[in-house]
């Protein structure tokens, strides 16, 4: 496990730091996975394809984010993992193509969690370090 | 997101100052005793305080309550005005939870005659008014035409439609109608509101069956209805889905225009325009449009409070269950305040903060002319919860503006960790307060002692003049997210 959950007041901070770019981006969904449904396991019964673009990294895991939390707050789409396709990296702007694996919230097996109102750009980190990437993420609660 | 040396000067035993430095075109003010500002050490909800010092047009200090904590952008907590023609509007000072807000119902009934029948009030209520993340109605669901309504009504839609009284208009902040747009609201944030009117939600909102312990100013009490005994509803929530959607849409298009206007953000979250601009006034239609949300699903729950009491007690008593007020935390609104001796407009922007307008302020209703305006204060759902009224000190320090609530002191994390072994619930009913709740994790999260003590911070807002305590509240029932 890359990621951390930071101590923040009122909401909830998430650290990530990942060998690579691509790595860091599967570890942002397994962030929302705890987010949303606790530390219980979710399976990836059911596959959602996405797409993604922005003018920058940070951007790039705000706009994942927000599919991410939308699905589960309009279908509650849990997510188990997300397989990627085709990903563009700085220099390039990024973009990402693929699938969030996963299945519908099951109260019995999932655990319940406060609602996630919304990513905030609000120390907003994603950036190349010298051992891979680093991300910081506060999630609006 | 830049840092800045934080200077902090005691002005009085309830006011601090943070020194105008660098980039900053005014000082900060804070509320709070001693003991409020230990609180804050590690906390960066002071450099908050001067990041929202660097927004252009800012009038005044940029203002924290004694119930400041680190938010996103603007700290919670915060008040900040703009001038109408040089300042600006940012959807990061009001917040994702567009009118998250707060109001009081009084009931006809005493404690002795709620306690026998407490659990069957609770339970009737946790089935009423549906609960959680994603929580959503089965029996109203809102064709688009509809929808628009809502957004362009607010409150008075519910009333029109038989979700209460035309009386209950009258105890509301704006009389529960903002000139809300519609056409400024996309179809996302509208796909995430039809079905999610008249429901809590979660985190912090709840739903609290309470009753007045103590009654500071026994004159104004009774002209509310709270006299000591008296059992009363707290309902706290807010846009839901759909004011989440307004706030992420316009944040898009503010950091847009932010570079466009050229305009120097600490953080990003800050992102705004001027007030002139079209973006600024697509965001301001489109978060009156969500504020109008907001109350209208205050005023529905308020119907299904009543149609619980109805239930359980009677319909006379659903009959006799009187609004004592409603009031937006998460707002920005134009006033008039006086600055220098003169009358300017600003846009006042609340962020974890209450409108709090003295007796004698034209925008009030007749009935509360005389008293002020009604503030509630609700504190944590173990100890307590304050009414107060406005004061003019508010008025002509904080621009109308009071504390929201007992502040957090405790991450998430660290209360669910405290929560873990104990079983919280079990522990509230001990005390004699029932909890309801659609998530273990939302109760562990939300126990008492993540907050800070609402009689401390209610106290300083009493001493420094920004308010006025007028009754203290104790929970009975709580229904959580």
């Amino acid at each position: 496990m890359t990621y951390r959950f930071v101590p923040h007041t009122a909401d909830i901070r998430a650290s990530i730091e990942a060998p690579t770019f691509r790595r860091l981006l599967e570890d942002l969904v397994q962030v929302l996975r705890e987010l949303v449904a606790g530390d219980r396991p979710v399976q990836p019964h059911t596959a959602r394809v996405i797409a993604v673009q922005a003018p920058d990294p940070p951007e790039l895991l705000l706009a994942l984010s927000r599919e991410i939390l939308d699905a589960f707050q309009l279908d509650g789409f849990v997510p188990a993992r997300l397989e990627i396709d085709t990903l563009t990296q700085p220099p390039e702007p990024p973009s990402l193509r693929g699938r969030v694996l996963g299945e519908q919230f099951d109260p019995a097996r999932h655990e319940t969690q406060p609602e996630i109102k919304a990513v905030t750009r609000h120390g907003l980190v994603a950036e190349p370090t010298t051992e891979g990437w680093r991300a910081a993420l506060l999630f609006d609660v | 997101m830049s840092q800045t040396q934080v200077t902090v000067e005691q002005i009085d035993a309830f006011r601090w100052r943070v020194p105008r430095t660098g980039g900053m075109r005014t000082d900060g003010l804070i509320f709070a005793d001693a003991e409020l500002m230990h609180d804050l050490e590690g906390d960066q909800c002071i450099q908050q305080v001067i990041n929202v010092a660097h927004l252009p047009g800012i009038v005044g200090p940029s203002i924290a309550m004694p119930d400041i904590h680190w938010g996103y952008g603007f700290p919670i907590g915060g008040v900040a005005a703009f001038d109408e023609h040089e300042g600006v509007v940012s959807p990061g000072g009001v917040g994702y939870d567009i009118n998250c807000g707060v109001r009081l119902l009084r009931t006809p009934l005493t404690l002795d005659q709620v306690r026998p029948r407490l659990r069957q009030l609770a339970d009737t209520l946790y089935r009423q008014i549906p609960s959680g993340v994603g929580a959503s109605r089965s029996d109203l669901k809102l064709s688009p035409k509809e929808l628009d309504q809502v957004l362009e009504r607010g409150a008075e839609w519910a009333v029109h439609e038989g979700y209460g009284t035309p009386r209950d208009l009258e105890c509301m902040e704006a009389g529960g109608t903002l000139p809300g747009e519609p056409a400024q609201v996309s179809q996302h944030a509208k796909q995430r509101g039809r079905n999610q009117l008249g429901t809590v939600g979660s985190g912090n909102h709840f739903v609290e069956v309470g009753h007045v312990t103590d009654v500071y100013d026994s004159a104004v009490a009774t002209r509310l209805g709270l006299a000591p005994g008296t059992v009363t509803v707290f309902i706290h929530s807010g846009s839901r889905g759909l004011g989440y959607q307004v706030c992420d849409d316009y944040l898009d298009r503010m950091v847009r225009a932010a570079d466009k206007y050229g305009i120097t953000l600490p953080d990003q979250q800050l992102c705004c325009a001027p007030l002139g601009s079209p973006e600024a006034r697509e965001y301001l239609g489109a978060m009156n449009a969500a504020a109008n949300y907001a109350f209208a699903n205050r005023q529905l729950m308020s119907h299904y409070v009543r149609r619980s009491l109805a239930d359980v007690f009677g319909a006379d008593v659903a009959a006799a269950t009187d609004l004592v007020y409603d009031v937006c935390h998460n707002i920005a609104k134009f006033e008039t305040h006086t600055v220098a001796g003169s009358p300017r407009r600003l846009c006042v922007h609340r962020k974890g903060a209450t409108r709090a307008f003295p007796p004698g302020h034209a925008e009030l209703h007749q009935r509360f002319r005389d008293i002020g305006q009604p503030v509630l204060i609700p504190g944590d759902m173990g100890r307590y919860s304050f009414v107060l009224v406005g004061t003019p000190g508010a008025f002509a320090e904080t621009f109308g503006s009071t504390c929201h609530g007992a502040g957090r002191r405790m991450s998430r994390h660290q209360a669910k960790k405290l929560a873990r072994p104990r079983n919280i619930p079990r522990e509230l009913e001990e005390r004699g307060i029932l909890v309801r709740a659609a998530s273990r994790a939302t109760v562990d999260e939300e126990i008492p002692e993540a907050y800070k003590d609402v009689a401390r911070v209610v106290d300083v807002v009493h001493a420094a003049g920004i308010g006025r305590k007028v009754a203290k509240l104790t929970p009975l029932a709580v229904v959580k997210g």
